[in-house]
């Protein structure tokens, strides 16, 4: 599985405040981050408009917004690296296509458990520019109703499905993408009433392998 | 039909946009509605095709 650009984070630390991860990704590298949850101020539900109209079809991930005075900390995860810190207020949980760096494309394998998946942590930044400069989509947002303790317990669940998951799922259109990685976790952690029947989302696969590999078979 | 496609057929007519789900599971209210990211992004003067724009 190509690790190089996307990855699941490994926890490292957790104590009553904070939790410490490996793999937080942003501007193309990958840091060390340090998630206050006192300073959790919002949990965001983001769509992607990946089509025109296309919804149920889009892209989902979850934005958290940190307060201001209390924000994420990142410092590089390459030990030999200059020490920086860099700080940030909004971060996003994004489940994402990969798969092998040689792969060849074909729409319907593509769909059907032939990409890889990624439960990567990124900054709000480098997603924005991904899916509004590259992709040109619209990203709509709907700020869950959640009590503090509740927006904690869902940040706490979608840490804790990346480092259990780590590189080890296959996407699937119909079980297994984006979207219901999330209402797993939602249900899980935050639903206050569970549909009595199951419900299904589909997603197209995205991300930037996803990307790199649509556009090789454009050139192909 | 074969069991795949009875069992895709299936899956589809249970495929639920996220809003709805979202909503039958409690969690939006009359606050929920936000800008897109596109309009926030613009009314801060963000341009994310700046890479040395942080935010």
């Amino acid at each position: 599985m190509n690790s190089c650009e996307q990855r699941s984070v490994k926890i490292l630390r957790q104590d009553a405040n904070t939790i410490t991860i490996a793999n937080f990704r942003h501007l193309k590298q990958f840091w060390l981050a340090t998630i206050p949850l006192n300073g959790l101020e919002s949990a965001i539900y983001q769509t992607q408009e990946i089509l025109p109209e296309s919804c149920p079809a889009c892209h989902s991930q979850l934005r958290f917004r940190f307060r201001a005075d209390n924000p994420v900390v990142l410092t590089s995860q390459n030990v030999l690296a200059p020490k920086r810190e860099v700080t940030l207020t909004d971060i996003v949980y994004s489940i994402e296509g990969t798969g092998l760096p040689a792969m060849q494309f074909d729409v319907i394998s593509a769909l059907l458990d032939s990409l890889g998946l990624s439960y990567s942590f990124v900054s709000l930044q480098d997603r924005a520019r991904q899916m509004i400069y590259i992709e040109l989509s619209t990203v709509n947002q709907l700020r869950l109703n959640l009590s503090p303790r509740d927006r904690i317990k869902l940040l706490q669940a979608a840490l804790r499905q990346s480092d259990r998951m780590g590189m080890t799922q296959m996407y699937n259109l119909f079980e297994r993408n984006c979207t219901s990685e999330l209402f797993r976790i939602i249900d899980a952690s935050v639903a206050k009433r569970i549909p009595a029947t199951p419900q299904f989302f589909i997603n197209l696969p995205t991300g930037e392998f996803v990307n790199a590999v649509m556009a090789k078979a454009n050139i192909d | 039909m074969q069991p795949e496609i009875i069992r895709i057929s299936t899956i589809v007519a249970k495929i639920k946009p996220p809003k709805e789900a979202l909503r039958e599971r409690g969690l939006l209210d009359a606050q929920s509605e936000m800008l897109t990211l596109n309009e926030e992004l613009r009314n801060l003067g963000i341009d994310v095709s700046d890479p040395a724009v942080g935010f």
